[in-house]
């Protein structure tokens, strides 16, 4: 049997996946919300529903969207429910124990697609990092200020559409010659990056990732 | 494809190609558009449509020459064949309009740099005429 994308990213969750999108898809946020709430109330680990609900359906969104099946609206509606959605589930997130490790996640400018840095950011609060999410379309001299300011252990940079990795680039550049530097390391991700093996390379990057739970694991040994 | 083939390009072919680019994109909608019968499905929206189309490869191609990534365009040009028929584009326009596109990227940019960007174009109109072969 030949498996989906959406059947491969969502494994064993795939049948919670598949209400949940359509839920969504029918405009009702409420059954959405229920569903992923009694899950976890039944055990399922929350970074599961991250990776394998959450993030495998706004994929799945973007192919319906992709082959025209759905309309620009109905995915706007499912992002948005998404993010409502996963801010419900934050006094689970923040009550972590801190270890004392600072992440500073960003956009770069331009790009508007921020969910996936979104649950990057929340999986380290999960793990017990503290995390400072700037979200998308961040200009560049604000993320240098914000690194001075906040002294981080990591930065982590997002793009999602190949022609932000310039501006992607030009950031690491600019932060490359930032006088701490040796302080922190600098991770980036997003669909590029996971589709080029080698594009952080060329960004001058130390890691990348192609997953919010890889990118923490990864992190953890950077620092350690 | 072989990565390796595709070293990113020079600064300075670069930095004509993105200087010339805007006019490139402009002359090479307003020949797709006097081809009216491969447009007139797009009505009042077909400068918009094209233009928009044209600056979206265009920043895609500055991305891939920069980094010598040649597969952001396979990437692209996939999504594009397989996303474009919905907005009522042919995958033969496609093509069509990338070789207009590299024909004034031959006129506008200086001589010793015309190489270099049209190395990559050529690699996306021979992986678009692949595609609708296979796709025959
Ligand atoms: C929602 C969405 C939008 C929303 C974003 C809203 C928001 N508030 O974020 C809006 C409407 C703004 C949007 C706009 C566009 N979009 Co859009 N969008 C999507 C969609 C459907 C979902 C994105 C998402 O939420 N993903 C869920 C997250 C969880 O997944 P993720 O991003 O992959 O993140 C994970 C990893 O990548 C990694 N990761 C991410 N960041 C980082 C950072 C670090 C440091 C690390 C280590 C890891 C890491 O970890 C994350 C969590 O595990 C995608 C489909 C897709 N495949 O993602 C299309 C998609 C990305 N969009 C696409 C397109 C074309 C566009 C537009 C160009 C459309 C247009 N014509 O205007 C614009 C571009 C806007 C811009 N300049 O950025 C295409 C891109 C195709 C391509 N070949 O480039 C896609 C793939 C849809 C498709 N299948 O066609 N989009």
């Amino acid at each position: 049997m030949v498996l989906s994308e959406f059947e491969k990213e969502s494994g064993e969750l795939i049948e919670l996946a598949r209400n949940y999108r359509d839920a969504l898809l029918n405009l009702d946020r409420y059954s959405a919300s229920e569903m992923i709430h009694t899950s976890l109330d039944e055990g399922v680990p929350i970074k599961d529903i991250y990776i394998k609900v959450f993030e495998s359906s706004q994929h799945e969104v973007g192919r319906l969207w992709q082959n025209n099946i759905i309309n620009v609206a109905q995915e706007h509606y499912c992002s948005a429910s998404t993010q409502q959605i996963m801010s419900e589930l934050y006094p689970l997130i923040f009550k972590s124990q801190k270890k004392g490790y600072k992440l500073l996640a960003t956009c770069v400018a331009g790009e508007m697609h921020e969910i996936g840095l979104r649950m990057v950011a929340d999986i380290f609060e999960l793990e017990g990092w503290d995390s400072y999410y700037l979200g998308a379309n961040t200009p560049l001299e604000s993320i240098l200020d914000t690194i001075s300011n906040l002294d981080p252990d990591i930065v982590a940079i997002s793009a999602s559409i190949h022609f932000n990795i310039p501006a992607v680039k030009e950031l690491v550049d600019k932060i490359n010659s930032l006088p701490l530097r040796s302080r922190f390391k600098i991770m980036v991700g997003g669909r590029p990056f996971s589709i080029s093996p080698d594009l952080w390379k060329k960004v001058g990057a130390d890691a990348s990732a192609s997953n919010a739970l890889e990118a923490v694991q990864l992190a953890n040994e950077l620092i350690s | 494809m072989n990565q390796e083939e595709f070293p990113p390009v020079s600064s300075e072919a670069l930095k004509s190609f993105k200087e010339h680019s805007p006019h490139i994109i402009k002359n090479t909608v307003n020949i797709s558009l006097e081809r009216s019968d491969e447009v007139v499905q797009h009505g009042d929206h077909a400068r918009e449509l094209l233009s928009s189309g044209m600056e979206f490869t265009t920043r895609m191609l500055e991305t891939a020459m920069l980094l010598g990534e040649v597969s952001i365009l396979e990437d692209q040009l996939s999504w594009a064949c397989n996303r474009l028929p919905h907005d009522g584009v042919a995958l033969e326009h496609i093509l069509i309009r990338l070789e207009i596109y590299r024909g004034q990227i031959r006129e506008a940019l200086p001589e010793e740099y015309v190489s270099e960007i049209t190395h990559y174009i050529d690699w996306m109109i021979e992986w678009q005429k692949e595609w609708l072969k296979k796709s025959e």
